[in-house]
């Protein structure tokens, strides 16, 4: 059996033009005609933001963007329109507001707002408390406690560091009382091999279908495998893996774990995979999204981390 | 004057027509005239007097509203002096409000990124390198107002701020309000004559006589520290960016690296300091160290510890140079030069470098100082200040600590933004520049910023002395 996720791995060969097509399908910070300075805050409590105990930590936090920012005509008025917005349930500016502020479409007003964001969400003003911003990684299947366990025998180095790393997602779907998720590795396994690479995704589908109870169990496996032990290798050799892998993968693990632990969105995975390896280019990624449209928020959730976390490295 | 200063200005104007023509045949509508002028100098000033990277060949205008809806863009190219002042027309009938704000940025084009403005391709100037200057202006509701703006050398690097949560806007005036707003500054009238080239740190300023023993003059002035093009490739160098715009005094450098003669005749004068390990010829890594009583007198000493570098600087009167002091003695004082005889692709006979592709110099270690003066046809490593092998032979370790120009040692310390003979002080390692020996073509750049390492057989360094202006 090939080790979980080892088909569905290989994030190199789309890697590169990941950026491109993340701003095709709509991410932030890849143009708008909209003119300058929307109307953002509408409803809510306009100034809640500015005045929140988010905004104001944030405006610490995020000082060298802001001032960036208001080296940019239209940045500054995207700055005046998101401490404007409302609040959303979690205390940080409300998202719908913060998006409909729009800036105007030239680079260096982009690159203002990307720079922005990418504080507020990703870099020092994600830790402002009550922001309440996921931090990232080390969320769901990833951050497992495993005690040690003898070494597999035969050896196997992919077998080793799920057993360090993902000890409690292998169990759940191999210690043998799971039989219908290791009947769905198996499956997936049978689809790896398949001679055409335009059937592997119609038989990882039927393969959900087949086993639905473990699909949850499967895909948390193959999410820890993936981001913990390099699995796109066959040796889970960590020097396999660039530092854009490792961004990909590790830096944005939160947003690809949200991205992969659904059936739709795994799928989508597998499809970006394809675009890649056939160099599909972004017409091929938004096929991906149109093919699983219940996948598309989760993938744009990774795509905005790699858009502003990965870009340099990528 | 007046009437000469339009006449020479018409095709700027006639360039402006979507944010109003200000021409003198025209009937007269009411608008305002804005004469553009600046005190570094343009490409035509260009001479030996003049720090090459204080000129500026470019001038980026934007107009804004009040709600800082852009309402017209354009970038301007300055290659002489009669093409300024600029001036163009803004006319009140074509704007909706009374007043307007007019940014204008000076840099040059070779420094700039390359950026988009309503899909069309438009240079990015660096805010870091580049003068960023914010008006604001009234629209006079009939006849002609004419105000006149210089912008100076003295904000270089000096962004402005548009205002957020109604702060008012920020802008450099010159160098006494640095962080004025952006209604002062304006002059009522029209220029006289230009103001271009009159910065004073623009000019070339020399050393005063009385040069060390085998040291040359490199003379101060005002360059830009850092290169657009230079990233690093793995985790011993460092990105050649931001740019740092750097005001240096004149100094005297070594010609030369500090050789194993040099070594000798301090000892024999006394000196007592450290010394360089000795070469071991049955070692794999220490047979090319350079200090034997066997060696050539002309080999740079090499398989050096910081304190030792220190402490033969200081005993020749000198110290080791700013890594600033390097890079503007390198790169031919502001001309940017890749290699220290321009961007040619180095050769064998080039410098004392290592591996090429397609097969190797192969060089059996470090050579003797001067020992690639360059031949008909082959430039050698020899700068501008005919300072020898700063290209190749050894990588020469610097004044300064290891860090990103980011970082907050290379930050201004004053209300400036330009840094005045600047050293970035940390306690973590050293800095290292220019290519040694056994380095590949690839490391043969001078703006790669790489670490030095300590006992290395490619690593070396040479004196600088304070020059009396």
């Amino acid at each position: 059996m090939v080790a979980i996720g080892q088909r569905w791995g290989t994030a190199s060969p789309w890697k590169l033009f990941f950026a491109v097509a993340a701003c095709t399908l709509g991410t932030m910070g890849c143009g708008d005609d909209s003119p300058t300075g929307g109307s953002g805050p509408t409803g809510g409590s306009p100034g809640a933001f500015a005045a929140s105990d988010c905004g104001t930590c944030m405006v610490a936090a995020c000082q060298p963007e802001i001032a960036a920012c208001q080296n940019d005509a239209a940045c500054a008025s995207y700055v005046n329109c998101l401490l404007d917005c409302p609040l959303s349930e979690q205390g940080n500016a409300d998202p719908a507001c913060d998006e409909a502020c729009v800036t105007s479409d030239s680079s260096e007003s982009q690159q203002a707002r990307a720079d922005l964001s990418g504080c507020r969400l990703y870099g020092e003003g994600a830790a402002c408390e009550p922001c309440d911003v996921p931090t990232t990684p080390k969320n769901g299947p990833v951050n497992q406690i495993c005690e040690p366990r003898p070494p597999p025998r035969p050896p196997n180095p992919c077998r080793e560091c799920f057993w360090e790393h993902c000890c409690d997602t292998w169990d759940a779907c191999f210690d043998g009382d799971n039989p219908d998720c290791s009947a769905l590795a198996t499956c997936m396994s049978v689809c790896s091999s398949a001679p055409d690479e335009d059937l592997l995704e119609p038989c990882v589908a039927d393969c959900f279908i087949e086993h639905p109870a473990s699909t949850e169990a499967f895909t948390a496996q193959t999410i820890c495998a993936l981001s913990e032990c390099t699995n796109e290798d066959p040796q889970c050799d960590e020097a396999s893996r660039d530092e854009c892998d490792t961004c990909l993968l590790e830096t944005c693990a939160d947003s690809l774990h949200g991205l992969m632990s659904t059936e739709e969105g795994f799928l989508v995975w597998m499809c970006l995979r394809d675009c890649g390896a056939t160099d599909g280019g972004p017409g091929c990624v938004e096929d991906c999204t149109i093919a699983h449209p219940d996948a598309k928020d989760d993938f744009l959730l990774w795509g905005e981390c790699i858009d502003y976390l990965c870009a340099a490295k990528c | 004057m007046r009437r000469e200063v339009l006449n020479g200005k018409l095709h700027w104007l006639a360039a402006l027509t979507a944010i109003g023509i200000g021409c003198q045949e025209a009937p007269v509508r009411p608008q305002l005239v804005l004469y553009l002028d600046i005190d570094l100098p343009v490409g035509s000033q260009a001479s030996e007097q003049i720090s090459p990277d204080a000129i500026v060949d470019s001038l980026r205008v934007e107009i804004y509203a009040a709600d800082n809806t852009l309402i017209n863009a354009r970038v301007f190219s300055i290659a002489s002096e009669v093409s300024l002042p600029l001036a163009f027309g803004i006319r009140s009938d074509a704007v909706a409000e009374a007043e307007v704000r007019v940014r204008v940025r000076a840099f040059r084009a070779e420094l700039a990124k390359n950026g988009s403005l309503g899909g069309e391709p438009i240079f990015d100037p660096r805010v870091e390198v580049s003068i960023d200057r914010l008006v604001s202006l009234s629209l006079p509701a009939e006849g002609v107002a004419e105000r006149t703006v210089v912008l100076r050398g003295d904000c270089i690097g000096k962004p402005i701020r548009f205002g957020i949560g109604g702060q008012p806007d920020r802008t450099c005036i010159d160098g006494s309000e640095l962080d004025g707003l952006a209604k002062d500054g304006v002059v009522e009238g029209v220029p006289n004559e230009t103001v271009s080239g009159s910065w004073p740190h623009a000019a070339v300023r020399a050393c005063g006589p009385d040069a060390p023993p085998g040291a040359v003059c490199i003379p101060g002035g005002f360059f830009v520290l850092g290169d657009p093009l230079f990233i690093a490739r793995h985790e011993f160098e460092h990105d050649a960016l931001p740019l740092r715009p750097v005001l240096l005094s004149p100094f005297f450098m070594d010609v030369h690296e500090v050789t194993v003669g040099e070594l000798r005749v301090l000892l024999k004068e006394g000196y007592d300091g450290p010394l360089p390990a000795p070469k071991q010829p049955e070692s794999e890594s220490d047979r090319h160290c350079t200090w034997d009583p066997e060696s050539d007198a002309a080999l740079p000493l090499n398989c050096i510890r910081v304190e030792v570098a220190e402490a033969i600087c200081s005993a020749r009167g000198g110290s080791l140079p700013s890594e600033a002091q390097w890079d503007y003695a390198a790169r031919g004082r502001g001309l940017r030069h890749v290699f220290v005889w321009g961007s040619d692709t180095p050769a064998c006979c080039s410098a004392n470098i290592g591996y090429f592709p397609g097969g190797g110099c192969s060089p059996e270690g470090p050579e003797p100082f001067g020992s690639h003066l360059g031949s008909l046809g082959c430039s050698g490593d020899l700068s501008r200040d005919e300072v020898l092998d700063l290209n190749g032979s050894v990588s020469e370790l610097v004044a300064d600590a290891i860090a990103n120009f980011s970082d907050d040692c290379w930050a201004a310390q004053t209300e400036s933004a330009i840094l005045e003979n600047p050293i970035c002080s940390g306690a973590t390692g050293h800095m290292a520049r220019g290519a040694a020996w056994d380095f590949t073509v690839g490391d043969a750049p001078l703006p790669v910023r790489r670490q030095f390492l300590e006992l290395d057989t490619s690593y070396g360094f040479r004196c600088v002395y304070e020059a009396p202006e």
